[in-house]
């Protein structure tokens, strides 16, 4: 077949006039040629000169009622739609209040929680304080448990200020405490007197307030054969 | 072409119309789209 014939059904083509063989074979064509293709396309465009060189026929009334009902039904349709979901006013301070509603609960929220882990951190912070007092009772009660309860621990009497009352505990290793009953608030300064030595050597000073009791460890001391006595002075 | 354009008629069924041969519809189709193609690509007066 020529480029003339399938231009031919190309022709006849455009109008519908093909019949179902002719227009396979021509759109298989059509597929690897270019000209036929676009001589096609020419006569598709060429027949709607049919339509335009027509004068144009008023539609019948029967028509142009149903079409123009239909127009204003669609007019009024849109109107109602127009009123159902216009943004109104109210509709926007509802939005806004909500929203400010919302953003406050959330500020709130947030600032509940930071005050909660402000308190759990001030609470740890304390306990930490207290395991570190209670830490630094246990090493004293030790070392006071240490001291009294070793085996050959030597009792002396101190000899006080008038009204005050105190012992000092000495075991074989050197450790000592004193042990001061009742005192009065005030400086006081504990006295060494040595088997060896006439003069009274200083061995700790402290003070005491409130109640008047206290518990004074005493480190690096004589051997407890070396000790002759104890004594307490104000300063 | 009026005829086969609008209405959808074949060849076949616009020769029995008018009373023309088949082959005589389809030539004089194609003549008159020829002419009409010749007029789109021509600039009108």
């Amino acid at each position: 077949m020529t480029h003339e014939e399938f231009e031919f059904i190309a022709a006849l083509d455009a109008l519908g006039a093909a019949s179902a063989e002719e227009e396979s074979t021509l759109r298989q064509h059509m597929e690897t040629c270019e000209s036929c293709r676009r001589a096609r396309d020419q006569f598709v465009e060429a027949s709607t000169l049919l339509a335009r060189d027509l004068d144009p026929v008023p539609p019948p009334a029967e028509v142009r009622q149903r079409v123009m009902g239909n127009v204003e039904f669609g007019e009024i349709t849109l109107v109602e739609a127009h009123k159902r979901f216009a943004i109104r006013p109210w509709w926007l301070a509802t939005a806004a209040t909500l929203f400010l509603f919302l953003w406050g609960w959330r500020e709130l929220g947030i600032r509940v929680a930071r005050e909660k882990i402000a308190s759990r951190e001030a609470e740890v912070n304390q306990l930490t304080q207290e395991n570190a007092r209670l830490s630094e009772m246990v090493a004293r009660l030790n070392y006071e448990m240490t001291v009294l309860a070793m085996p050959g621990t030597k009792t002396f009497a101190v000899v006080g200020p008038q009204n005050a009352s105190a012992r000092v505990f000495i075991n074989p290793q050197g450790q000592g405490l004193l042990i001061v009953g009742s005192a009065p608030p005030n400086i006081y300064q504990l006295w060494l007197t040595r088997t060896d030595q006439p003069k009274p050597q200083t061995v700790a000073t402290f003070d005491i307030a409130g109640a008047g009791q206290k518990t004074i460890p005493l480190q690096h001391l004589p051997s407890q054969k070396s000790i002759r006595s104890f004594s307490l002075t104000t300063r | 072409l009026q005829l086969a354009y609008f209405e959808g008629l074949s060849a076949s069924e616009i020769s029995e119309r008018v009373g023309a041969s088949v082959e005589t519809v389809r030539n004089t189709m194609q003549l008159e789209m020829k002419k009409l193609r010749d007029r789109l690509e021509t600039p009108q007066q």
